[in-house]
């Protein structure tokens, strides 16, 4: 982890985080920082925590143990919400709006002024190769996912977490994506991004956790793993197993 | 809170719920007047036609039946809709206060009771002829009233039935709650057995029958409570609370219930 996540004032701090479904404990102690422009891998095999993790950041989910602080707030509240901009895993906008007025509704809860508010909402669907105008009921799975993802990035939160952005990406998208993630990075914002493709982490990340059956094994800044183990899919392979 | 009930309202006109109640009410109500229209009364073999008067009850009831279809079709498919399965991750993330939810909804259906309100006025006037509202039998404050009456009951029927279907599913709902309000209806039955019985009132389960069903919410008594309204133009103030306490208690059920994301029940559509 950057040593500077203990100097800087942590945009997300998760302190000892235990969640539990029933009585399994799907994370134990999960702790890490999270500092402005700082962007941070969640990397782990399936059923690790990572979603659970982002879930219980974004208060969908409760806490059993430990606290989890963003901005300084440690209760969810939807001035926190309208900072936040969050691309699931798995989501469905409603069927019945076409791109252009889901992000259009969306706006009016996130962005005050209405010239940028069109603004913003135009480059996002020209970014992301959305017909503004088709419904998306007719949408196919792909579109339906960078619209899922258009949304996050929709009034310049200060963060942007992102579960699983690739599934079901085209090559191309995931360059442009990679390229949108570097570029809000350096406006300011700060990444929470979870994914299983190891080199596209290495590429848009600055730090990574890595998590193993609800816990966290490692954490490091991306520079710092390469050195050591030559890449970061080497350093998953040591921390956590596997090729 | 106005952005939500815009968005509320474009789902009610795309998801054709607008044009269904039109056509569904105005059906039920030409139809149901026309026939009431050529009803005749015979009385110690006097025959005369139904007066102006009559003729409200009539579009009243008929109304009851159009406005309880559309509380549970809101209440059951479109409220849930946004909180439900994979959509309610993207809906947890609006940055509003969680209770707007429940109350735009209330609103959306108020919406739509009106127009079935307007409905009826409209079919009754197409029936009777516009001459019969300035009859001084019709009375334009207990239409009013009625309505007050009605939206409150059918806005608990609505909410009621949100509530279950985001905690049991759709199917299971419509099933649940059809039984709930036919169990409240006997119960009202008995407990009005009860009361106007003296010698029934001595059984040692009445108590506790009688006073459960004074908290639930009044369903037996609510076409007891229209008659009287409609005939004498007087609420029952009592039940008038005890529905608007269920309507409080049914927003802060919502509003915990989607206090996180709900995932879909995988028998549901």
């Amino acid at each position: 982890m950057n040593p500077s996540a203990t100097l800087v004032q942590s945009i997300l701090h998760l302190d000892k985080v235990t969640v539990k479904y029933g009585f399994t404990k799907a994370i134990e102690t999960v702790s890490f920082d999270l500092i402005p422009g700082m962007a941070l891998g969640l990397i782990g095999a399936n059923g690790a925590g990572k979603t659970t993790s982002i879930r219980a950041i974004l208060g969908m989910l409760g806490v059993s143990e430990g606290k989890i602080t963003i901005f300084e707030e440690s209760k969810m509240t939807p001035k926190l919400l309208a900072r936040i901009g969050f691309a699931p895993e798995e989501a469905t906008p409603p069927e019945y709006l076409t791109a252009k007025e889901y992000l259009t509704f969306l706006s009016k809860f996130k962005i005050k002024a209405q010239e940028s508010s069109e603004h913003s909402i135009e480059s996002l669907l020209s970014w992301f190769e959305l017909d503004p105008n088709k419904p998306i009921r007719k949408y196919s799975k792909g579109m339906r996912r960078r619209l899922v993802l258009s949304q996050a990035f929709l009034g310049k939160p200060d963060l942007i977490i992102l579960d699983e952005p690739l599934n079901g990406l085209d090559p191309i998208m995931i360059q442009k994506l990679r390229e949108r993630v570097v570029e809000s990075r350096r406006s300011g914002a700060s990444i929470l991004y979870s994914s299983h493709i190891l080199s596209e982490l290495e590429n848009s990340c600055t730090d990574v956790v890595m998590m193993h059956k609800g816990k966290v094994v490692m954490k490091g800044t991306i520079p710092a793993l390469v050195e050591t183990y030559g890449s970061v899919e080497k350093a998953f392979a040591a921390n956590v197993g596997g090729n | 809170m106005i952005n939500l009930i815009i968005g509320n309202c474009r789902y009610i006109f795309r998801s054709r719920m607008i044009f269904l109640i039109l056509i569904f009410s105005t059906l039920v109500h030409v139809a149901g007047l026309k026939f009431v229209s050529h009803l005749t009364v015979s009385i110690q073999g006097v025959i005369s036609v139904l007066g102006p008067k009559q003729e409200m009850y009539a579009a009243l009831f008929l109304q009851l039946f159009t406005g309880l279809s559309i509380a549970t079709v809101y209440g059951i498919w479109m409220a849930p809709y946004a909180h439900r399965g994979e959509r309610s991750i993207l809906t947890h993330m609006i940055p509003i206060s969680k209770y707007h939810f429940p109350l735009c909804y209330l609103f959306c259906c108020a919406l739509l009771l009106a127009i079935n309100i307007f409905v009826m006025v409209v079919s009754y006037v197409f029936v009777f002829g516009l001459t019969t509202l300035s009859s001084p039998e019709f009375s334009l404050t207990i239409l009013a009233k009625t309505f007050v009456f009605e939206l409150i009951s059918f806005e608990v029927v609505m909410l009621g039935l949100a509530v279950s279907s985001l905690s049991f599913g759709q199917v299971a709902t419509f099933f649940i709650g059809g039984c709930f309000l036919f169990v409240l209806q006997i119960l009202g039955a008995i407990a009005r057995l009860f009361s106007e019985n003296t010698e029934l009132t001595k059984v040692s389960s009445k108590g506790w029958l009688v006073w459960t069903y004074e908290k639930l919410p009044p369903v037996g008594d609510f076409i007891f409570d229209l008659k009287t309204l409609i005939s004498e133009g007087k609420f029952n103030f009592e039940h008038v609370i005890l529905w608007t306490v269920w309507m409080l208690f049914f927003v802060a059920v919502f509003r915990w219930k989607i206090r996180y994301p709900i995932q879909q029940r995988s028998t549901e559509a």
